[in-house]
């Protein structure tokens, strides 16, 4: 079953059977009810998840505490993937929205799979992760221009409207958009 | 005749983030996959829904990212020198841009097909290995700024402060 979950990730597709199968053998299966806490903002982020049934949360804490959900994520998707790159603490919270069924590996053998691995084993995990990653960047960029438009700060567009080369019409001074936006490249 | 660099993108793409920590063979094996494509300020380098898979390095100049929302769009990153753009339908083929991408100023990028990374892959090049653990940390990094910021707007929306919030991040960043 874990192959199968694994070959259905966009970044996976193109991995051989055998590639899938050495990666598929590093993961184990969980389960949580609905509600269930998977994952705690702040703790440790020392495993990486495969959601492989169902959907899950992603919560965060703003400045004053409060917590939002910033991205539901439904199955299959790879999700918890910070603590691969470095050692470090959770993002986020992911929470089940419905009975889920996770794969799920230590990060710490997923950062050996990626660092030193066989080519054919770990060019498909990183792509796979950074597809994932960018997948949900394209998600949270969608929610932030709703944001925008809910709160009237979006602009009016029309197709041609880039070929004047006008400067746009600023809400925030120069800078401060600058300092608040630059990074965010997910395109 | 195997394709030559063009010269005014090569110390450019140098001194980029994305190629600076490879050592001086793998970059030499990514370089001339590169082209240049210079441009105007207005030029739209990316459309959302276009179906294309080249990355683009922004070596020179600036640019703005759009985010769409039916008929509406919202400024969401504005890209310096060394910024890498594409990379979500670079390393997803079958995903269409997802956003808009205009410059804002004349300037110059470099551009790798796709078709030359998946060169890179069939070869088991190690440059294939730096360019994705590359791509991976750049876009970690803009995926937890993203829902950082995410979160301190969904806080600020609940209580019709949106702008009043920018600001007020920006204001904090100038703080000492």
């Amino acid at each position: 079953m874990s192959a199968d979950v694994l070959a259905s990730l966009a970044g996976l597709r193109e991995a051989g059977p055998t590639a899938l199968g050495q990666l598929a053998a590093q993961f184990e299966s969980a389960s949580f009810a609905d509600g269930e806490l998977i994952c705690h903002e702040g703790a440790p982020a020392d495993t990486l998840y495969v959601l492989a049934q169902g959907t899950v949360q992603v919560r965060k804490r703003s400045n004053s505490g409060r917590e939002h959900i910033v991205a539901e994520l439904t199955a299959p998707c790879f999700f918890g993937h910070v603590g691969v790159l470095s050692v470090t603490d959770r993002t986020a919270s992911i929470r089940a929205q419905g009975p889920v069924t996770l794969l799920q590996m230590s990060a710490r053998r997923a950062r050996v799979i990626m660092r030193t691995g066989e080519f054919e084993v770990a060019s498909p995990f990183r792509r796979a992760l950074i597809v994932a990653m960018c997948q949900q960047l394209a998600q949270a960029t969608a929610a932030v221009a709703s944001l925008a438009v809910d709160a009237n700060v979006a602009e009016e567009w029309r197709e041609g409207d880039d070929e004047d080369g006008d400067a746009e019409d600023s809400i925030l001074p120069d800078d401060a958009e600058e300092r608040l936006l630059k990074g965010l490249s997910q395109v | 005749m195997a394709p030559t660099l063009d010269p005014s993108i090569e110390q450019p793409l140098r001194s980029t983030p994305l190629l600076a920590g490879l050592d001086r063979a793998a970059q030499d094996s990514l370089l001339w996959r590169f082209r240049s494509l210079p441009f105007e300020s207005g030029d739209v380098l990316i459309r959302a829904g276009d179906r294309n898979s080249d990355l683009f390095l922004l070596l020179e100049g600036f640019a703005d990212v759009y985010a769409r929302a039916g008929d509406k769009r919202y400024l969401v990153a504005i890209l310096d020198p060394g910024s890498v753009l594409g990379e979500v339908s670079f390393f997803d083929p079958s995903r269409p841009r997802t956003a808009d991408v205009v410059a804002s100023s004349p300037g110059l990028a470099a551009l790798l097909p796709r078709a030359a990374y998946d060169e890179l892959i069939a070869e088991q090049h190690p440059a294939a290995e730096s360019l994705e653990r590359a791509v991976l940390q750049a876009v970690s990094l803009r995926m937890q700024y993203t829902n950082e910021a995410l979160a301190e707007l969904l806080d600020t929306h609940k209580s019709g402060g949106l702008l009043d919030e920018l600001m007020r991040m920006y204001q904090k960043e100038e703080s000492p």
